[in-house]
């Protein structure tokens, strides 16, 4: 009995730790597992995404599992940068500017607009606005 | 356990390549020179002056990274011709019965003159861009980045042939210390293919150039230390081309539609010979100086902390 069930704690442990490692993705920065939250207070509801990218297209599915719903749309609109000069011989040249990515995603009446911060990197995250229907407010979702 | 095969049968397959190959093979020197190729002149003498370091893997390496000598020395006599097997093909690793020869970094940016005319699509472009201010390559966190990354460490490559294997194993000096094996036995390539960080390299010779088809690449790491960006659907063939003793000339061709809205092909890049170095242990873990970005948020370095305790 104590055997299996140290067999069990020990296969959970394996799977939380998997579950909690980042996992470097440095392709088409939409791809991936998204999971974060939308609306304040108690009507803050989680959500996840599970997206993919096939050259042209992102795709994906809201929550996956019983009740999940297909992605009807994601876009990413992509402000471009400017190279700067600044080095260390010469401080006060003008700082490069990074490009910003603008990412809409649609899944039926629930609408995501929000910039994506970091978004070449391990930990990006999209920061915005959600609407669905009259309501309006705060979003947040995390790249795992 | 796998891990463990696939040790042993390096092991094995470098020994049965050095035993059998100096039982066999012509040197350099002992062969006509290089059909169709035409003497280029001797590379710059291979200096000795840099150490060897503690950063990870190379990071970002500067302009034109050519190994430990390299640009700007004095153009020696012309380099000796390029060293055959009996079957008159190229030895691009080392001549048996001659110390063991290295590659020096040969690639800095696969865009490098052309940067313009690369068919990036419009999220690549950025992040290409992005990661020209964002110095945190996943290689210098010391993973494992294939295809065009091996040849931008600092401390070169090995390229380790085993005619009997009928495959080439390209051995990294630098980063994560590992390995890319690329089959030469005609096989094809698998219906699925597991992404991984060295992805399925299968060769095959048009003439004096090795041609290497590498599939089934995961996105964990860049093309080249200034952070060319790819997808899983990248098909990357490369073109390794020995022009002489002292001379590796590669070329590649970005094939993913993922990235880009068409193929296309590098300038051709030069990678020098590092004559008789071996390759020493490199344990990029231990020497890193950023471990906290190896797992985690990636997000700094603390310059305060030097070494993995």
């Amino acid at each position: 009995m104590l055997k299996r069930l140290a067999t069990a704690v020990c296969l959970l442990a394996a799977v939380a730790a998997f579950v909690a490692t980042p996992r470097a993705q440095e392709g088409y920065p939409m791809t991936g597992t998204w999971y974060g939250d939308y609306g304040t207070g108690a009507q803050k509801k989680d959500v996840t995404f599970v997206m993919q990218w096939d050259g042209s297209k992102a795709s994906g599915t809201m929550n996956p599992g019983p009740g999940s719903q297909p992605i009807t749309s994601v876009t990413m609109d992509i402000i471009p940068g400017k190279a700067g000069g600044r080095s260390l011989n010469n401080p006060d040249a003008e700082a490069a500017v990074p490009p910003v990515f603008n990412v809409k995603i649609v899944v039926g009446d629930l609408t995501l607009e929000g910039k994506m911060m970091n978004p070449v990197g391990g930990n990006r995250s999209i920061v915005g606005t959600y609407t669905k229907g009259a309501e309006k407010g705060p979003f947040q979702i995390k790249h795992l | 356990m796998k891990r463990q095969s696939i040790q042993n049968a390096l092991a094995i397959g470098i020994g049965a390549a050095l035993t059998v190959a100096m039982a066999t093979v012509d040197i350099a020197g002992q062969q006509p020179a290089a059909q169709g190729q035409g003497q280029a002149p001797a590379p710059a003498a291979q200096g000795q002056g840099q150490g060897q370091g503690r950063a990870a893997g190379g990071g970002r390496g500067g302009g034109n990274n050519q190994g430990r000598g390299g640009r700007g020395a004095p153009q020696g006599p012309p380099a000796a011709a390029t060293p055959r097997w009996p079957d008159g093909k190229p030895i691009l690793g080392s001549v048996p019965g001659k110390p063991v020869d290295g590659w020096g970094a040969g690639v800095t940016t696969l865009p490098q003159g052309m940067l313009d005319q690369v068919p990036f699509q419009p999220w690549a472009r950025a992040a290409y861009d992005i990661r020209q201010i964002d110095q945190f390559e996943p290689h210098t966190r010391c993973k494992a980045s294939g295809v065009s990354r091996q040849f931008s460490t600092p401390y070169g490559t090995e390229f380790v042939e085993v005619p009997d294997l009928q495959r080439m194993y390209i051995l990294d000096n630098g980063g994560p210390n590992s390995y890319r094996i690329i089959y030469l036995d005609g096989r094809q390539f698998p219906e699925k293919i597991e992404p991984t960080n060295y992805g399925y390299s299968i060769g095959h010779w048009d003439g004096d150039t090795l041609v290497v088809e590498t599939r089934g690449l995961n996105e964990k790491f860049w093309l080249d230390t200034r952070g060319t960006p790819h997808t899983k659907q990248l098909k990357f063939t490369e073109r390794f081309t020995r022009l002489n003793m002292e001379t590796l000339e590669y070329q590649a061709t970005i094939d993913d539609p993922g990235a880009y809205t068409r193929p296309w092909t590098t300038t051709k890049f030069q990678l020098r010979r590092r004559a008789g170095e071996e390759p020493f242990e490199y344990i990029c873990q231990q020497y890193n100086q950023g471990p906290e970005l190896m797992l985690g948020t990636q997000e700094s370095i603390d310059n305060s902390k030097f070494y993995v305790p």
